[in-house]
């Protein structure tokens, strides 16, 4: 499984060896392993075609790699019980990470001064055969390498310009790892779905919608599709991935006669599309969805608000990764503009001791539901790795990619990106646990004495919730918003009541000492993840938590009225 | 009424190709009865048709105006395509859509709310995506929602406007909309699907060609074919259910110089079904001469500067005459801006510039053996297809040909029912959008074959006792994929050369690379001394839309050709790996 260490790794070791010169035998010599395809066969082949020719140029490469990402999708689309898409299509795209200078110094390190703080930016992905013919691939892999050589070389001496002019960096880490050389090879997935049965069970996720005038639009997708993922670099790793992911996702708007849009989501994930939700379970969430809009429509507006809540175990996922997930993405402590919250807070307590936060891409599921953020092999060929991120409520570490930062100079699997983009470290499987449960009827117990320990009216249930999104950089207050949809005020007397209109706001230091218990019903939100790399499939479990405070504020509303005319009476 | 008289010349006109005579068989005599009363059996329209009868009734905000016109646009696409590299399959598509635009005019014909551009604000047409089902409920509840949005659109604009209008005082007072007598219209060309298995396998064997071609670094062949169905209804009356069906083949390939500068071209075909695309022998040929003429740039010289008479071939002259001429036969009202607060001298300044040929009604434009005629009837052209062949346009208005130029003076403009200064009416030419040419029909008096205007050069070269002379042979088109100037189009209207030749005056022709058009404008092509006799037909997008030009080959007196400016990449370093062996 391991080559023999490289030129590479004694670079790290010994940072005054300032040139690592690439070294193709590597690539060549690894193996390739049982299951690969002629697609991996020509990845190495072109390392090695092309690295010998650069070896001519005064400044050649000192890493290479490519990955091939190959997706074939089926995604049928529907909006009131009628079809309103359905695509079918293969794409296989070509991502190139090309480097020059030494690790130390290369031409992915941040250019300060830029807007937006320089560093590495996806230079996009490019269509590639989705015969496996190698001569075509390495067509366009030696054409693509030779353009990224160019810029590579030209980036570079910026990157050296821009070294010089500005003040010594705070981290002084370098700009790239070893890692040990992998070869894996998993056998492609095979793909056949039946398009038009797809297209019949999504129209009926949405036709139960059209019975109801208020609901303006009511929306869902039934994507089922594999990824498939070739990895190659000039270290010797080779590795092969084939994953199928399938999803269903339902979407209704209503809007309230003040004019506050209302909506309510429901997702479904599993990795095959025999375990995904019967149509029965989807369409009894249906009905759920409708009843909830029909209510929210005239629940009352909840005004900003100050005390005790509780967050449901998705809501408390989604709080997991904003406030906290966001904040320890390793890339985040070595850039000058951004807040680095975390970043020398290690070995401090930051949770009550029962807690336990970690990372775990190599783990499939999480009792029987399958997690969205798996992964065997990260964006640059690292094996999957559980990492400790808060034990026993004391802050251990962060998600690393190939870009060290002080005191963690390796990767622990977790760079990621969608294709045409750099990497970046990621989440993947946020898992929060607590070694204290208690039932979620002691947890509501709970909530209500601190209601009337803090002589509050009510406390807050964030039910469900839409998403959310932080602010990790320094030019603007380091806050997070969690979009809460089903918000409940819980009064002294156990009386719940349905509100709309709240966001969960603050800031994330003073919202994590505000923790105070779990329940033992842990709850997982599959989803898609947005940051500077691109959107990646991640996934966050934690149980439903109890806040002694948290802060909400009041959503920002529509200004547009409500529809003229009734909805037609409908004619068919 | 309007639509027996309408539909009955359309038959006289159209009997003259084979294809069409059956055509009208099968499809224009039942389309009656679709148009009448075949509308009560497709869903799509009548939720159209009702929707918007209950809009044009009930839709009004309190103390404001009601809609005056309404009109939805109902279109549909079904596109395939496939495309591969170097003999292998790069991926395929399959898609199929429906979109509705719709249009809500508040206001009077006069004065309403269109020809508006209000600050930071979309002041077009409402689209929004429909289903794709024939379900009439649900078709009707997202007209419903996006009628609404429209009609809120449109009154928020037209109040901006008058707002905007009080405080000036407008120099050319033209009404916003045409009147335009009620018509219906079926006018269906749909095609089969074609098969993507066989069109891929085409698309690697053409592809492959280039295993043969060491000159050559990146290349690729794309076939598409898109069937698009658009219904149509406006509250005066009229509609229309139009569908056409085309197939396209394009292949392109590029290199460098051994001097680091790009080099280009593509082909480009288009056919009515995937049975009437050229035979594969041809396509093969001509993918290979493809790479012949790329691979022979290579060796081409560079022209660093030339200033004298140049002869534009083929592809070159319907190219140069569409993309420089082309573009000002179209007719767009200037609209009235809103500034952003500050304002300055108020008027006149910012917004899009006029189209000049405004200005150039009843004068000269060309010289005065052209004649210019924008033809939607034609289906071919000298036993040639041409494609853009269209019964009525975007807004439900017939079409009909146009003259546009007659002995190089100007007639009219391509019209919406927007009027401009001097184009009233419209001249049914609305397309995505914009006013654009069908057929573009170029015809020259007095026109020389092939052999005379070579000769014509070379007598222009010993007038001005120049050494050589330039012939332009083909020239890019940026939509196809070409054009890889390091400088793009710099600052001439025109794209690229991509193929060309120094002429000596014995008649010898040396290969030329790398040129561009500078400063070639529309008073250029007054100084065309002559013209061909046959016209090439060059059929490419045109602003988005497949438009057909027929333009013989020009002459032009002096023109100025050059050397693009601007850094060049270096060639790939490392061969091509299927060739370094």
């Amino acid at each position: 499984m391991h080559s023999s260490p490289s030129r590479f790794t004694l670079a790290r070791l010994a940072p005054a060896f300032a040139l690592a010169c690439l070294n193709p035998t590597n690539a060549t010599a690894a193996e390739l392993p049982k299951n690969a395809t002629p697609v991996l066969a020509a990845m190495r082949a072109e390392l090695a075609h092309s690295t010998t020719a650069f070896t001519s140029q005064s400044q050649p490469p000192y890493f290479l790699s490519y990955e091939i990402t190959e997706n074939r999708r089926v995604s049928v689309n529907s909006s009131f019980g009628a079809l309103m898409a359905s695509t079918e299509n293969t794409t296989r795209v070509l991502d190139i990470d090309l480097r020059v200078g030494s690790p130390a110094l290369d031409n992915t390190h941040a250019i300060r001064g830029n807007f937006g703080g320089g560093g590495p930016t996806g230079s996009g992905a490019t269509s590639i055969p989705v015969d496996d013919s190698p001569e075509a691939i390495r067509a366009t892999l030696w054409y693509q390498t030779d353009r990224r050589f160019k810029s590579a070389v030209e980036q570079f001496t910026r990157v050296k310009t821009n070294v010089q002019v500005k003040i010594e960096e705070e981290d002084k880490s370098a700009d790239f790892c070893a890692e040990p050389a992998h070869t894996y090879a998993e056998a492609p997935v095979t793909f056949s779905v039946d398009r038009r049965a797809l297209e019949e069970r999504v129209r009926r996720f949405t036709a139960p919608f059209s019975a109801h005038k208020n609901i303006y639009s009511a929306d869902a997708s039934l994507t089922i599709g594999v990824e498939t993922r070739w990895y190659a670099n000039t270290e010797g790793t080779l590795v092969q991935t084939s994953q199928p992911t399938c999803r269903i996702v339902i979407s209704a708007v209503t809007k309230a006669d003040d004019g506050m849009v209302l909506p309510r989501f429901e997702t479904y994930f599993a990795f095959r599309p025999e375990q995904l939700p019967s149509d029965a379970h989807v369409l009894a969430d249906v009905k759920k969805i409708i009843a909830d809009l029909e209510a929210l429509r005239t629940a009352p507006i909840v005004d900003p608000y100050t005390g005790p809540a509780i967050l449901s175990g998705r809501a408390a996922g989604v709080f997991f990764h904003e406030v906290f997930g966001h904040r320890i993405e390793g890339h985040r402590q070595k850039r000058a503009d951004e807040g680095q919250t975390f970043k020398k807070m290690l070995g401090q307590k930051l949770l009550p001791e029962t807690f336990n936060v970690y990372c775990d891409p190599a783990r499939p599921k999480y009792g029987t539901t399958e997690l969205g953020g798996h992964y065997l092999y990260d964006n640059q060929g690292v094996k999957a790795q559980r990492v400790p991120l808060i034990e026993s409520g004391v802050f251990t570490g962060f998600l690393m990619a190939r870009i060290p930062i002080d005191g963690f100079p390796t990767s622990n699997g977790h760079g990621r990106k969608a294709t045409g983009a750099s990497v970046v470290s990621r989440q993947s499987n946020l898992i929060v646990e607590t070694t204290k449960p208690v039932s979620p009827a002691v947890l509501k117990e709970e909530l209500r004495k601190l209601v009337v320990a803090q002589q509050k009216p009510y406390g807050l249930l964030f039910d469900d919730i839409q998403g959310g999104f932080a602010i990790t950089g320094r030019t603007s207050p380091n806050a997070f918003n969690v979009q809460p949809i089903m918000v409940y005020r819980i009064f002294p007397d156990g009386r719940e009541e349905l509100v709309r209109g709240a966001d969960f706001i603050g800031t994330p230091l003073s919202a994590f000492s505000k923790i105070t218990a779990a329940d033992n019903a842990p709850d997982i939100f599959n989803g898609v993840c947005g940051a500077e790399s691109g959107w990646v499939p991640v996934s966050a479990v934690s149980p439903s938590l109890l806040l002694s405070q948290v802060e909400v504020q009041k959503k920002e509303k529509s200004q547009e009225r409500l529809p003229i005319l009734s909805a037609p009476a409908g004619k068919s | 009424m309007t639509f027996m008289k309408f539909t009955s010349s359309r038959l006289a006109s159209r009997g003259r190709s084979l294809r069409r005579v059956v055509l009208a068989l099968v499809a224009v005599l039942p389309a009656l009865a679709f148009a009448m009363a075949g509308d009560a059996q497709d869903p799509v329209m009548r939720a159209m048709r009702d929707e918007l009868a209950r809009s044009m009734a009930q839709l009004q905000l309190e103390n404001l105006e009601k809609p005056y016109f309404i009109s939805y646009r109902v279109q549909e696409a079904r596109s395939q395509s496939v495309a591969a590299q170097f003999g292998s399959a790069l991926g395929r598509n399959e898609s199929r859509n429906r979109i509705v635009v719709i249009e809500v005019r508040v206001g009077t014909p006069a004065l309403d709310n269109t020809n508006f551009q209000a600050a930071g604000f979309g002041s077009g047409p409402i689209g929004a995506n429909l289903p794709m089902d024939d379900d009439y409920d649900a078709i009707r509840r997202q007209l419903w929602l996006t009628t609404d949005r429209a009609y809120k659109q449109s009154v928020e604009l037209l109040s901006k406007k008058k707002a905007v209008l009080q405080n000036k005082t407008r120099t050319e007072v033209l009404p916003d909309f045409s009147a335009q007598p009620l018509s219906t219209l079926t006018d269906l060309n749909p095609g089969a699907p074609i098969d993507l298995a066989q069109a891929e396998t085409l698309a690697r064997e053409l592809s492959a060609v280039f295993r043969e071609s060491p000159g050559v670094a990146t290349s690729s062949v794309r076939i598409g074919a898109t069937e698009e169905t658009t219904r149509y209804v406006n509250s005066e009356g009229s509609s229309f259910v139009r569908s056409s069906f085309l197939v396209t083949l394009r292949a392109s390939a590029a290199t460098q110089a051994d001097d680091g500068f790009p080099l280009d071209d593509h082909t480009f075909t288009v056919a009515r079904s995937w049975a009437t695309l050229p035979p594969k022998a041809d396509l093969l040929a001509s993918v290979r001469d493809l790479g012949r003429r790329v691979t022979a740039q290579r060796t081409a010289s560079l022209l660093e500067q030339y200033n004298g008479p140049v002869l534009f071939e083929g592809q070159a002259a319907a190219e140069i005459f569409a993309q420089v001429i082309a573009p000002n036969f179209s007719a767009r009202p200037r609209p009235v801006l809103e500034t952003s607060g500050r304002g300055g001298r108020g008027g006149g300044g910012g917004g899009p510039a006029e189209n000049p040929f405004l200005d150039k009604l009843g004068a000269r434009v060309l010289p005065d053996f052209f004649t210019v005629i924008d033809d939607p009837t034609l289906t071919s052209l000298n036993g040639a297809p041409l494609f853009g062949e269209n019964r009525v346009d975007d807004e439900g208005v017939p079409t009909r040909p146009v003259t546009l130029v007659e002995k190089g003076r100007l007639k009219t403009l391509l019209a919406s029912r927007a009027p401009v200064r001097g184009v009233p009416r419209s001249t049914g030419s609305m397309q995505d959008g914009t006013p654009v040419p069908s057929n573009l029909i170029v015809t020259a008096a007095d026109g020389l074959d092939a052999a005379a205007l070579k000769a014509e050069l070379l007598k222009l070269l010993e007038q001005r006792g120049k050494d050589y002379g330039v012939i332009v042979r083909r020239l890019a088109n940026s939509t196809l994929g070409s054009g890889a100037s390091p400088s793009g189009r710099g600052n001439s209207r025109a794209e690229s050369v991509l193929v060309a030749v120094k002429v000596f005056p014995d008649g010898r022709e040396e290969p030329l690379r790398n040129i561009e058009v500078a400063g070639i404008d529309p008073p250029s092509f007054k100084d065309i001394l002559v013209a061909g006799r046959e016209p090439f037909i060059s059929t490419v997008p045109f602003q988005g839309v497949i438009c057909s030009f027929a333009v013989p080959s020009l002459l032009f007196e002096d023109l100025t050709l050059k050397k693009p400016s601007g850094e060049i990449g270096k060639p790939p370093i490392a061969k091509h790996p299927f060739f370094d062996r």
